[in-house]
């Protein structure tokens, strides 16, 4: 099965919407397939929660069987939440639209959170 | 007879009222209870020292995984409305800071994999300040919700006599819990444009919990006339009007009580206590 990668995004829309630079108050998620052009939104409920938006976000992945997430930043809860979920976390530079930050996954330029860098 | 001082702003007096209306309460022969709620920056110890104290840690149940019996359905996670709870296969993470120990994990479980811990996070104290039972609570460092502290404090509480609830400032979830259950909550603002907004708010909030406040004016001829327009527009009662003076700013300063030698602040209080024990202002927060 073709992994699915999601991205953050500042509106709902296609993949020329600037990317949303924090997981768990983005506005909206796009998720991708593989390397298909199939684009599906995906509204982030969670973007004006008082407490938790990160682990509702992280929770939100793992429903949708994301494989990997790219975004600016991931708070630590989030990063603890999508670590437990296995979902892989990919920080990209602010200012790129969600196609710029796709292509630089699929180039293999962007880096993998690996270990709580915000600490 | 429960009383709260609160306030939404912060650093209008409510602790300044609080210690000084619980020291001329007892002074007059009430059998009184003064109660710390502020328990992220508790102070009242400062004006009323306590003695013969006993501390308690708190503690609140946690959700931990039993040993191998979850399936990782993800149920737990589903049902968290705080998403305090993720679950995996092979493990489930709670955060504490976003749990509220309301146990439905547990019941939403199929397996029964789950069961409730006590989970630290901070200090009940209680003692005597002369005639004045003390009563006070303070969450560790770096603790997030405050509410099932302030929630305990407040049960623990006598039914006798009279309880002065110092309350958290603003108009949160902590400042809720100090005046769940109020007979009377008093605000007590400030006639500036930041204490009639913060001062709005706490009306709403008294409001919607079902109670109506009365208010203090503090430092009342400083600032503008904005709060005293507010206040008579929406009818709210004035218990008392407390001119700025620096020689009670002095006296607090040096965290002393006021009312037994700042004869203005003591004829205020003593319209207070008239007029909140006498009348029944308010209806009960709910």
């Amino acid at each position: 099965m073709a992994q699915k990668i999601a991205i953050t995004v500042q509106r709902a829309g296609t993949l020329d919407e600037l990317m949303d630079s924090r997981f768990g108050r983005a506005p909206a998620f796009l998720l991708v397939e593989g390397d298909g052009p199939q684009v599906t939104q995906l509204d982030n409920p969670a973007t004006t929660a008082a407490h938790g938006a990160g682990t509702a976000s992280a929770a939100a992945m793992a429903d949708h069987g994301v494989h990997a997430v790219i975004s600016g930043r991931f708070g630590p809860k989030a990063f603890e939440a999508l670590k437990t979920l296995g979902v892989e976390m990919w920080t990209a530079p602010s200012g790129l639209t969600a196609a710029e930050a796709l292509a630089k996954f699929r180039e293999g330029t962007l880096t993998r959170m690996a270990v709580e860098e915000f600490r | 007879m429960r009383i709260v001082i609160a306030s939404g702003k912060g650093g209008t007096g409510k602790t300044l009222i609080a210690t000084n209306l619980a020291w001329m309460l007892a002074e007059v022969g009430v059998d009184t209870t003064y109660v710390d709620a502020d328990v992220e920056a508790p102070n009242g110890h400062l004006f009323l020292p306590p003695t013969e104290v006993t501390t308690s840690r708190f503690s609140s149940p946690l959700p931990t995984l039993k040993e191998a019996t979850c399936s990782g359905c993800g149920e737990c996670q589903r049902f968290c409305a705080f998403h305090a709870i993720i679950a995996t296969t092979d493990k489930v993470l709670v955060f504490p800071e976003l749990c509220h120990a309301c146990g439905g994990c547990l019941d939403a479980c199929p397996d029964n994999a789950l069961e409730e811990r006590p989970r630290e996070s901070g200090t009940l104290l209680r003692g005597e300040s002369g005639r004045i039972h003390f009563r006070s609570g303070s969450l560790d460092v770096g603790e997030p919700r405050s509410t099932p502290i302030i929630e305990t404090l407040i049960a623990e509480t006598p039914d006798t006599g009279v309880v002065v609830v110092d309350s958290p400032p603003g108009t949160s979830c902590s400042a809720v819990a100090a005046m769940k259950g109020a007979d009377q909550v008093v605000l007590v603002t400030e006639p500036t444009p930041f204490g009639l907004h913060d001062l709005q708010l706490a009306v709403e909030l008294c409001r919607k919990m079902g109670c109506s406040p009365s208010v203090i004016v503090n430092r009342s001829d400083l600032g503008d006339t904005q709060v005293q327009r507010y206040l008579e527009a929406q009818s709210i009662p004035v218990l008392a009007q407390i001119p700025f003076d620096r020689t009670l700013s002095d006296i607090y300063a040096r965290s002393e009580l006021a009312a037994p030698t700042h004869e203005p602040l003591r004829q205020a209080l003593r319209k207070i206590i008239s007029t909140v024990l006498t009348n029944s202002i308010g209806g009960k927060a709910a």
